[in-house]
């Protein structure tokens, strides 16, 4: 099938989204870190009875730790607040152009009544896009660029 | 079975070349691009993402003078070379993982004790299949482009995500 046609029409559930970690606005910024280290994640989403309020990225927290922080001050000091998002059912086109015009690289995924219902990343794109062509990138040799010096054999 | 289109000889699938009349038959059996992406990835070299130049930095450089290029260039990652040889990559996600609330404590030590040594690297000539494969399998966000060893750039998922999307999506809306 023709790919433009697959990504204007497969939806954002395809491209493998996952289940964000997710804190409290009222939580510290040292439970924050320790959720980003634990669940080896790149960002944080705050949600707030269950509606998401902000994010907070690990280029945020980079911005942090060059400037110095305190860990016990509330994460809703520091987030991002309303971050772009993208409703279930979207296609996985429309999340690409909406991710690289703003330089995103996650967008979350969320229902009409804020619900939160998963993380859309580039790598999942990524992985996405590889799976429509298995055979060109899975049957690549282990080099780039192989070229025999000799012949093999006497 | 592939049949000669020279003599009409029945050959078996895959042959070079045609076993009654020698003309070469490899062309037959060439693989062809399927779709757009396909032939975008096997076409396209990674030169022509236009790699952004490295941040390169000595293993003896400090954690604070690391975070100071990371947030004052807005970049992903830094480049550890010593000797023109690659040693290692210390990305946001390292910074977070393994300094965390720690950073005050950990300012002043080396970055080579915090990068991620055996860096994955690719060559600027080499196809973007492979960029995609070495990220897709590896799982990394960054790849230090070289050329003839030496480091002249890196590309991230996001550069390889808008060059082969571009074309796709132009047509698509």
């Amino acid at each position: 099938m023709d790919i433009e046609f697959k990504l204007s029409t497969e939806l954002v559930e395809s491209a493998y989204p996952v289940r964000p970690p997710i804190a409290e606005p009222t939580d510290s910024l040292g439970h924050v870190f320790e959720v980003l280290q634990s669940r080896n994640a790149g960002c944080v989403l705050i949600c707030e009875a269950g509606q998401l309020r902000g994010i907070f990225t690990e280029r945020d927290a980079i911005r942090l730790m060059h400037r110095g922080f305190d860990s016990a001050q509330p994460i809703s000091d520091v987030m991002v607040e309303d971050p772009i998002t993208i409703r279930p059912g979207a296609s996985i086109g429309a999340a690409i152009l909406r991710m690289s015009s703003g330089g995103y690289r996650r967008l979350p995924i969320v229902d009409n009544d804020g619900k939160v219902l998963g993380l859309l990343q580039t790598p999942g794109i990524l992985h996405y896009l590889v799976e429509q062509i298995p055979k060109t990138i899975y049957n690549l040799p282990p080099v780039d660029h192989p070229v025999m010096q000799e012949r093999e054999g006497p | 079975m592939s049949i000669c289109p020279f003599c009409g000889h029945r050959n078996i699938e895959g042959a070079d070349v045609c076993d009654d009349c020698q003309e070469p038959l490899e062309f037959l059996t060439r693989p062809t691009a399927q779709n757009d992406l396909e032939r975008s990835v096997l076409n396209a070299r990674v030169f022509m993402l236009a790699p952004r130049v490295p941040i390169v930095v000595s293993p003896s450089t400090t954690v604070e003078e690391v975070l100071d290029l990371l947030v004052s260039h807005s970049i992903g990652c830094v480049v550890v070379v010593d000797n023109d040889e690659i040693v290692g990559i210390f990305s946001e996600r390292d910074a977070v993982s393994r300094l965390g609330t720690d950073m005050m404590v950990e300012e002043d030590r080396p970055i080579s004790e915090f990068m991620t040594p055996m860096v994955e690297t690719i060559d600027r000539e080499a196809k973007l299949a492979f960029a995609l494969q070495k990220m897709d399998v590896g799982g990394y966000r960054h790849l230090p482009v070289t050329s003839d060893g030496r480091i002249c750039g890196v590309i991230s998922i996001r550069d390889v995500l808008d060059y082969v999307t571009a074309n796709l999506l132009a047509t698509a809306d």
